[in-house]
């Protein structure tokens, strides 16, 4: 069996609120200070993959990645997570949320890959980004593929000649088996928490092989995927500020204190009735 | 014909999902002086079909008994079909936001040459343009103060007077939760009588 991963490097969603900002020329986060991470949905990708690789110790693993040149660290990472092998589709600095366009271009890494080294069995793509969280990208890759897709999988094991997933819906859990070659959106749940890297590993991945390529590689060098699709376009974008004047309970006394705001909220509470 | 669809999983009948996405959609469509069709996947109860023509202009059942359990395969097919049989020229296609009309829509909008986009929490027409509001960088402060938008008042206990929250409440006291929440408790259910 083989599987591939695919990554997708975003600004850290752990950084505080009070140090979030736009740049509303680019119509996106502010790097700042904060990191650059994988997007965590992908790292659960990468976890289950690996978890599917000690049930069946012959499967290989590929990581992808479209990003900038600092995505690299990302798949570095995950080779560090014992990940076979890694390639990194490089872009410009055009974060325009279009899953379509990504699609495409994954789409065509994937079939490039596929051409060098046999067809993949499993795609697995995160459930959704944490910078702009669309969660287009798994369907919109599918359909590029020609490839069924079962979303929300939280694990994959081997069958016989099939693959058995594992999924979460609005009414419960799903098994199902799926006979490659397929596509999934991965979850996130307690099994599949992403593996921290042994320091040995880490030196490893310096030596896993990393192929990079450019879009004019994959033919797909024009403005409609750099920029992303004119069907659609960030139109503004900024921090909600819905503060309203607070009024603090005043009092000598915490038992005045308190009873001033016992008396607020006894009057709103009989005002809804 | 400036028309909107909806589509909806008939096994999950008019469900609240199934009432916003119309409700959001019957907007659209006044606004855009076009029709509302409701395309309907999988069989669905006479009490939904009811409903839902109550809203809609015009109501397509793909009631197909192999759609009962949603296959999203299936679903996307019978999606493609509904909307040819409903002329196919809509302005934009709403879905709800279950699990399985996400893994519908941006299929969908693929096949249909479209694009597709998730947690539209507000939708309306801009002069041509569909303008759809949601939240990025889902960062758990903002959400947080988003979720409490819904709250139609927010009493704050915080022992910091420069808490963030203060901003975001009504009434507010700077204590000790530890000790307030005792006495308040004491209180407000005194003067409930």
């Amino acid at each position: 069996m083989k599987l591939l991963v695919c990554l997708k490097q975003i600004l850290d969603p752990d950084v505080p609120a009070r140090d979030f900002e736009i740049d509303p020329a680019a119509k996106a986060a502010k790097r700042g200070g904060a990191n650059l991470v994988t997007n965590i949905f992908c790292e659960n990708a990468i976890e289950t993959a690996l978890q599917f690789r000690e049930a069946a110790p012959d499967a290989k693993i590929t990581a992808l990645c479209y990003g900038e040149s600092t995505a690299e660290d990302c798949l570095r990472k995950a080779m560090a997570m014992t990940v076979d092998e890694a390639c990194l589709v490089q872009r410009d600095g055009n974060t325009n949320p279009d899953a379509a366009a990504v699609g495409k271009v994954l789409a065509a890494a994937i079939q490039r890959l596929e051409q060098d080294g046999g067809p993949f069995d499993a795609v697995l793509v995160g459930r959704e980004s944490g910078d702009w969280g669309t969660g287009q990208t798994g369907g919109a890759l599918a359909e590029e593929l020609g490839r069924p897709v079962l979303g929300f999988v939280e694990s994959l094991a081997p069958g016989n000649g099939s693959v058995t997933l594992r999924r979460q819906t609005d009414i419960g859990i799903e098994i199902a088996e799926a006979e490659p070659p397929f596509v999934v959106t991965i979850t996130n749940n307690e099994d599949n928490v992403p593996r921290i890297p042994k320091t040995r590993d880490v030196m490893m991945s310096y030596r896993k092989p990393l192929q990079k390529l450019t879009l004019a590689d994959l033919g797909l060098d024009s403005d409609e995927i750099r920029n992303g699709s004119s069907n659609f376009e960030v139109e503004e974008i900024f921090v909600p500020t819905d503060e309203v004047e607070c009024e603090l309970a005043e009092g000598d006394t915490l038992d005045e204190r308190v009873d001033q705001l016992a008396r607020k909220i006894h009057e709103v509470v009989a005002s809804i009735g | 014909m400036a028309n909107v669809a909806v589509c909806v999983l008939g096994s999950f009948g008019y469900d609240r999902a199934a009432q916003g996405a119309t409700g959001a959609g019957r907007a659209l469509a006044e606004s855009l002086g076009g029709e509302l069709h409701v395309l309907v996947i999988g069989p669905a109860d006479d009490g939904a079909v009811a409903s839902l023509s109550a809203v809609a202009d015009r109501v397509l059942l793909g009631d197909n008994e192999e759609l009962r359990d949603v296959q999203p395969e299936q679903a996307l097919q019978a999606a493609e079909q509904l909307h040819a049989a409903g002329g196919g020229d809509y302005v934009a296609i709403l879905l709800s936001n279950d699990t399985y009309s996400q893994e519908i829509a941006p299929r969908l909008a693929h096949r249909l040459g479209g694009s597709s986009m998730a947690d539209a929490a507000a939708i309306r027409m801009d002069g041509d343009h569909l303008l759809a509001q949601r939240t990025a960088y889902g960062g758990k402060a903002i959400q947080h103060l988003l979720g409490m938008g819904d709250s139609k008042v927010v009493a704050a206990i915080n022992t910091d007077a420069d808490a963030p929250i203060f901003k975001h409440c009504s009434f507010g006291i700077v204590e000790d939760y530890k000790q307030v929440v005792p006495l308040l408790t004491e209180k407000l259910q005194a003067m409930a009588g």
